[in-house]
């Protein structure tokens, strides 16, 4: 076996430069060292979005079996079936339609009652829709990268929507694509206020698709079952009043300190495959410190208001 | 010297290239409906990169291992240098013992190739676990059984690649 191996004519008796060990050792030390400023600091964040920006081709043909995939089987539906579609879909538009026409009139009543109150709280508006190219590989992160970057103003931080609820935040944005963290990362955190009671906590991701954890409630308050989370606003960093998920399950074990409560998010995290990039204008009053990390920084920053309705 | 041939570089970087697409590029939507929880993707660029170590160590070296490392991490979005550690390490042993290497039988290479891959694994986990991302352990182990089963097939095909197009 060993002869069908070139023979290393042209490798120098003494070698220059470093040797081996010497250039190994160095390079992990490197990525120690890069590691360690990556996770403390935001440092490298640019050289980021240059390296995202350059690997956006990668992304492209990565996603392409999936893609092609996707036009065939659609190209190939029947047309019975895109039939049927269209008249559901016409059906569905009609219906939020005049759902609408009611909406804008509540809208601007709203309007008006907040600009009396001297509310700062405002509805925001803008959207764009995004598709995503590609969903993280490791399997203990939730992350996905989408088609839209900063030639589409979009700004790290920017939340994320479906149809359904808060699906997460973007996380690089580079030229013309971004990478967005999911709610469910088991990185992630989101400050959530219970739409039913007020109660105010922060929902952590599990790192699995169909799971928050609320680890931060006195058993005392007042959770159930079914109840449905709602962003809280705090932290600036998503607009207030969007459904991030139902609450499942509920242990009250009295001797803890804290209630164990899950929840399901109410975005379909796994079968999105348009997302909505949202612009929320920053709450002036309430961040007038800089907006923070929703990872474990911003849930400190939050935990002296837990529990408290 | 017997250069027949004019020497060719191209093919060990699209091979290199390729495994990374591999790594990136999702699942389709049956794997998730065939085995679900269950992470069985094999590692791609450590086996790749171990097998043009030991072939042609003056070609492929640690600095190239760890450029790809990081070109893993930037398109993966994790932490820069969480691949890269792993990676330079696999190769830097290959490099040190790739006479041994080479002469090894199919089996012992796929186990050598399985105990890298355990390591890069072991290093992710470390990472992950210090900075905090860590969920579900089984999902890191997983891929170095495949990894390993996988050698015997990636091997003839990347000698192949080699011998066929004349890679120096």
């Amino acid at each position: 076996m060993a002869t069908a191996y070139p023979q290393n004519d042209d490798k120098p008796l003494f070698p220059r430069g470093l040797s081996l060990n010497a250039r190994a050792i160095l390079l992990c030390l490197l990525s120690v060292i890069l590691l360690g400023v990556d996770q403390r600091t935001d440092q490298l964040q640019p050289i980021r979005r240059v390296l995202s920006t350059a690997t956006y081709p990668l992304d492209i043909l990565a996603a392409l079996p999936s893609t092609s995939w996707r036009w065939m089987t659609g190209s190939l539906t029947s047309r019975n079936n895109l039939q049927n579609e269209n008249r559901e879909l016409k059906r569905q538009l009609l219906l939020q339609n005049a759902r609408l026409q009611r909406m804008d009139a509540l809208d601007e009543e709203n309007r008006r009652l907040r600009e009396l109150m001297k509310s700062s709280t405002r509805l925001q508006s803008e959207v764009l829709v995004a598709e995503i190219i590609a969903v993280d590989m490791d399997p203990y992160r939730h992350a996905i990268t989408l088609n839209k970057g900063l030639a589409h103003k979009v700004y790290d931080g920017q939340p994320l929507l479906d149809a359904y609820g808060v699906l997460g935040q973007v996380d690089t944005a580079a030229a013309m694509s971004s990478t967005a963290v999911l709610i469910t990362d088991a990185n992630h955190a989101i400050p959530v206020t219970n739409n039913r009671s007020g109660v105010r906590t922060v929902a952590y991701g599990t790192g699995q698709s169909n799971r928050l954890s609320l680890p931060h409630v006195p058993n005392h308050s007042d959770m159930d079952e079914g109840d449905l989370l709602v962003t809280s606003g705090l932290g600036g960093r998503f607009p207030a009043g969007y459904p991030v998920a139902m609450i499942t399950s509920i242990q009250r074990d009295y001797g803890q300190p804290f209630a164990s409560i899950h929840a399901k998010p109410t975005a379909h995290v796994t079968e999105s495959r348009h997302v909505l990039l949202a612009w929320h204008e920053h709450l002036d009053e309430l961040s007038s410190d800089e907006p923070t990390d929703e990872t474990t920084s911003e849930a400190a920053a939050d935990k002296p208001a837990l529990g408290r309705p | 010297m017997k250069h027949h041939q004019e020497a060719r570089q191209w093919p060990l970087w699209a091979s290199l290239f390729v495994a990374l697409l591999l790594t990136l590029t999702p699942a389709p939507d049956w794997y998730g409906t065939l085995f679900p929880e269950v992470n069985l993707r094999p590692v791609w660029l450590l086996p790749v990169s171990f097998y043009w170590a030991i072939a042609l160590p003056q070609r492929f070296s640690v600095g190239y291992a760890w450029l790809f490392g990081l070109l893993l991490d930037v398109t993966s979005g994790g932490l820069l240098g969480r691949h890269t550690i792993g990676l330079v390490l696999a190769v830097w042993i290959a490099q040190r013992f790739y006479l041994q290497f080479r002469q090894f039988p199919l089996g012992q290479q796929a186990i050598v190739v399985g105990l890298l891959a355990l390591m890069q694994q072991l290093s992710l986990l470390w990472i992950d676990g210090a900075t905090g991302v860590l969920s579900q352990p089984m999902h890191y182990f997983t891929p170095v059984i495949t990894t390993t089963l996988l050698w015997p097939l990636l091997f003839p095909l990347l000698r192949k690649l080699r011998t066929s197009l004349h890679v120096r």
